[in-house]
């Protein structure tokens, strides 16, 4: 089953400003959906689209098949979603604020209780939101998307104010509900996090979709487009390969240059290197790299 | 329902809900402490009628400019029903927690020198009465402030911690949305009005116990006492909603609050400067004439020859404010229906 198809989806603000610009995201039910984009791209703008935040421009939203322009009211209790920022009252506590939203579709406090046990605030539960850290509200506004023990949770930078621990404790949330056969639905400008998470990822530029697959199918996208130089006098071995027209920059291991170039030109370098008097010690292709694939379409506009 | 149901949880689960009903009800106490400490246990050694002539010679003209409640009324008995007063008797008089429209035997006790002198353009008048009179009427319209307080920062709360972001995440019929906040919140502010007006009541029949008396009361002045107090609750849930409409319009708190506190003070003064036409249909008049059961008057005529008249009732008083309170919310509502939450 479909579960988000968005099609032709475009946002302009009144000051001109295009957020996203025909984009078009069909989504399967269950497993983990990447939505990766730089900060800017029209992630959260987009997010906002679906859950009627915000209205579009153009375009037709459908989420559980349903046209949210004009029915969300029909799916929104199947919907948990957690956009940026966690958003409480700052005088109730925890518990109290979850019952609010709670009781507005008459989930029971009980499940209330289950999801803050979920994300680890049982203790803190009666505290006021004001007095929590930055993790504990993120993971109080995951415990707020889990109420209504949704099929489909969208989450917009979950990780966002998490110590490393708590990075981990949501990436784990996220791939066991994943598992359990809800659909997840994250935004995330942190790689990392998308590939050990995501099932799919889709990468999103300046307002449109430049890429969607597999994690791995994106990944290997980059295989072979970037080789690995390994030389002494990394400085001199750029001007002399900047200077024979090689895209060239420095790479992330000592004496590495990484240069951009399809493996089978990769003599050229050699050549270029020893007619400038300079020898290299290694020279290998890149590893797939969401990374490098992910800077390479959000920087060309899906030239790979 | 649920959502009626949140909705008043969220308004009684709310600090600025219970801190400003406790420094209303703390300020009441101190007001009536003061009233306990000014006020005699000891009736007049004398007594004597005062008549005030230029008010009677007011009312006068308000019943030959048509105020219906005044016809049939002899000159002489305006003035002893309206401008007749009290000195010398420092007593709290239960029957001054109404205004005027209870009888109020003890406004008619006699005075023989005035009192209260006051200057208005020049013309000396003399207050025809002393005491706490019509507390619960003047004491309602000041606290209709409380309303627009809680009326504003009920939906600014909700945009400046952006909770309302989470709420249209749950419920985004957001009409329905509004709609139920407006209706949560006019039921709590009348709630609020209500309460504070009772207790205002409570401290004030202590003092009539210890420092005053309790001649005139009987059952139609609680029958009063009660539709006053309900006529307060019911412009309490006009002001919250129009206070409700302005948060919405600018997103804050603030906007609303300074609005309408800035138009509570400067208003008569902007009417009587720029548009004397306005006058009778002024907000906090309007209020004030329907708790109290007053009239409205207008200006008639022009340059030296202008004066007040009658101009309407304090049925038509309260539409009027009811007016002031919807059409600012039906605007509010449209707005919120259709603005991005970003």
């Amino acid at each position: 089953m479909t579960v988000i198809d968005v099609s032709g989806l475009r946002k302009e603000y009144r000051n001109g400003v295009v957020a996203v610009d025909d984009l078009d995201i069909t989504i399967e039910g269950g497993g983990v959906h990447g939505f990766l984009g730089p900060n800017g791209s029209g992630k959260t703008t987009t997010i906002r689209c679906l859950l009627g935040l915000i209205k579009p421009t153009a375009g037709d939203v459908k989420i559980l098949g349903t046209d949210t322009t004009r029915s969300l009211h029909s799916v929104v209790d199947r919907i948990g979603a957690l956009v940026e920022t966690p958003k409480f009252f700052p005088t109730f506590g925890g518990r109290k604020n979850l019952r609010l939203l709670a009781g507005v579709i008459g989930v029971p406090n009980a499940q209330v209780d289950r999801c803050l046990e979920t994300v680890g605030l049982t203790e803190r539960a009666g505290d006021r939101f004001s007095t929590y850290s930055l993790g504990m509200k993120q993971r109080l506004a995951v415990a707020a998307t889990l109420l209504k023990d949704p099929d489909l949770i969208i989450l917009d930078e979950p990780a966002n104010g998490l110590d490393p621990a708590g990075i981990v404790e949501i990436r784990q949330l996220i791939r066991q509900l994943g598992e359990n056969g809800k659909t997840i639905f994250v935004s995330s400008h942190q790689l990392g996090e998308v590939q050990q998470t995501c099932d799919e990822v889709m990468i999103i530029s300046k307002g449109r979709l430049v890429r969607k697959g597999s994690v791995t199918e994106i990944a290997s996208l980059g295989v072979g487009q970037h080789q690995i130089v390994t030389i002494d006098g990394v400085p001199e071995a750029m001007a002399v390969l900047q200077q024979a027209g090689f895209p060239v920059q420095p790479g992330n291991e000592p004496n590495t240059l990484l240069v951009q170039i399809p493996l089978e030109r990769s003599p050229e370098i050699t050549q270029a290197l020893a007619a400038s008097g300079r020898f290299l010690s290694g020279l290998r292709p890149s590893e797939a790299s969401l990374e490098s694939v992910f800077l390479e379409l959000t920087r060309g506009e899906g030239s790979l | 329902m649920r959502l009626f149901v949140i909705e008043l949880r969220r308004f009684w689960g709310r600090r600025i809900t219970w801190v400003t009903i406790a420094v209303i009800a703390a300020l009441m106490l101190i007001g009536v402490g003061i009233g306990f400490t000014q006020a005699s246990s000891e009736p007049p050694d004398e007594s004597s009628v005062f008549i005030d002539l230029q008010c009677q010679e007011a009312f006068v003209g308000f019943r030959d400019a048509g105020d219906p409640e005044l016809q049939g009324l002899s000159d002489d008995e305006l003035g002893e029903q309206f401008c007749a007063s009290s000195d010398g008797d420092r007593r709290f008089f239960a029957t001054f927690i109404l205004d005027e429209q209870t009888e109020d035997w003890s406004a008619t006790r006699a005075i023989e020198q005035p009192v209260n002198n006051f200057d208005v353009d020049g013309e000396e008048y003399r207050d025809a009465r002393i005491g706490l009179l019509g507390l619960v009427p003047g004491i309602s319209t000041f606290l209709l402030i409380i309303a627009v307080v809680l009326g504003g920062s009920f939906v600014g709360a909700e945009y400046r911690f952006g909770t309302v972001e989470n709420l249209l995440l749950w419920e985004p019929r957001r009409l329905k949305v509004y709609a139920t906040k407006c209706l949560a919140g006019m039921v709590s502010a009348g709630a609020v009005m209500a309460v504070l007006t009772a207790w205002l009541t409570l401290l004030l029949v202590g003092l009539a116990q210890f420092r005053g008396s309790f001649a005139g009361i009987d059952g139609t002045f609680w029958v009063d006492w009660v539709a006053t107090v309900g006529r307060a609750a019911l412009m309490a849930a006009l002001f919250f909603v129009l206070a409700m409409a302005i948060a919405t319009l600018a997103k804050n708190t603030t906007a609303a609050v300074v609005a309408l506190l800035g138009w509570f003070v400067v208003s008569n003064i902007l009417i009587e400067l720029l548009a004397r036409w306005f006058r009778h249909y002024e907000l906090f008049s309007n209020a004030s004439s329907f708790i109290g059961q007053g009239e409205v008057s207008k200006y008639v005529g022009s340059g030296s020859t202008e004066t007040l008249a009658y101009s309407h009732g304090y049925w038509v008083a309260g539409a009027i404010v009811a007016v002031w309170a919807v059409v600012p919310a039906l605007l509010a509502a449209g707005v919120f229906q259709r603005r991005d939450i970003s």
